[in-house]
């Protein structure tokens, strides 16, 4: 029944890809990745990347992919490209601001592993993650 | 990748549904030094999954919508808040393509609610 299920709806996504915008196949691409079939959801990047080889978004998306499998080094790589064709135009401005979040965030992701845990009764983060948390609740 | 059917991303990262976004990125980091990629890396999926589940306004509407305990009052206010975004403009292309995606994703739900 599993088989047959994802069967359908793959078949259904190809159907909807065929003829959909870049936000289609990415939209696909996530739906694919929160159900856990991130296997099923490569051929739809690759095809989004295909088509679409100078936006920067399947780039993004590839390289989240990588950072939720915590492949630090590969999403940020992926990240190095898309920020590159992001910077060419400023259409991605929005892309752009992302990226910078994304790489900003494993770089804090890769010195906190650094870092090994805290010692016992020692704040979990870096005074200056601390200090960035705090200048944001007291803007929000 | 989202968290698996029955993992509540509030519960993953030890906070309550109407922490601020400052709330959740810093529960997030505080899990990140707990289960660090190179040394936990199934624990970092994990919190990994949590945290694209809360992090942007659109998937903390989503997520909320469909998690299953109650919510709270002020809950529900946070998440009509959060749903509050600008719907893209709309063609015939891409009203069909979108309901060819929500047939998949339909089909998509079903799988995931017999995985339950």
């Amino acid at each position: 029944l599993k088989g047959d299920k994802i069967k359908k709806a793959l078949k259904h996504f190809e159907r909807a890809a065929a003829f959909g915008s870049l936000e289609t196949l990415i939209s696909i691409v996530g739906e694919l990745i929160d159900a856990d079939y991130g296997e099923e959801a490569q051929p739809f990047l690759d095809q989004a990347l295909a088509r679409y080889p100078h936006h920067p978004e399947p780039h993004v998306a590839r390289a989240t992919m990588w950072l939720d499998e915590g492949r630090l080094a590969e999403a940020r790589s992926e990240l190095e490209q898309a920020e590159r064709l992001a910077a060419r135009s400023s259409e991605y401005a929005e892309i752009l601001e992302d990226i910078r979040a994304l790489k900003q965030e494993i770089k804090q992701v890769q010195r906190l592993g650094e870092l090994g845990p805290p010692p016992p009764g020692m704040p979990a983060l870096p005074p200056e993650l601390l200090r960035l948390f705090g200048k944001q609740a007291g803007r929000g | 990748m989202r968290a698996l059917l029955g993992d509540n991303p509030y519960q993953v990262l030890g906070i309550e549904r109407d922490a601020t976004e400052a709330e959740i990125k810093r529960a997030y980091f505080t899990r990140v030094r707990e289960h660090p990629p190179e040394r936990d890396p199934d624990g970092f999926k994990r919190v990994r999954a949590a945290y694209e589940q809360l992090r942007a306004s659109k998937e903390r509407a989503e997520t909320d919508l469909f998690l299953i305990d109650e919510p709270s009052p002020a809950h529900v206010l946070a998440s009509l808040r959060h749903a509050d975004v600008e719907p893209p403009p709309m063609t015939r292309e891409t009203i069909l393509t979108d309901l060819l995606a929500l047939e998949g994703i339909f089909v998509l739900e079903e799988l995931r609610s017999h995985a339950g």
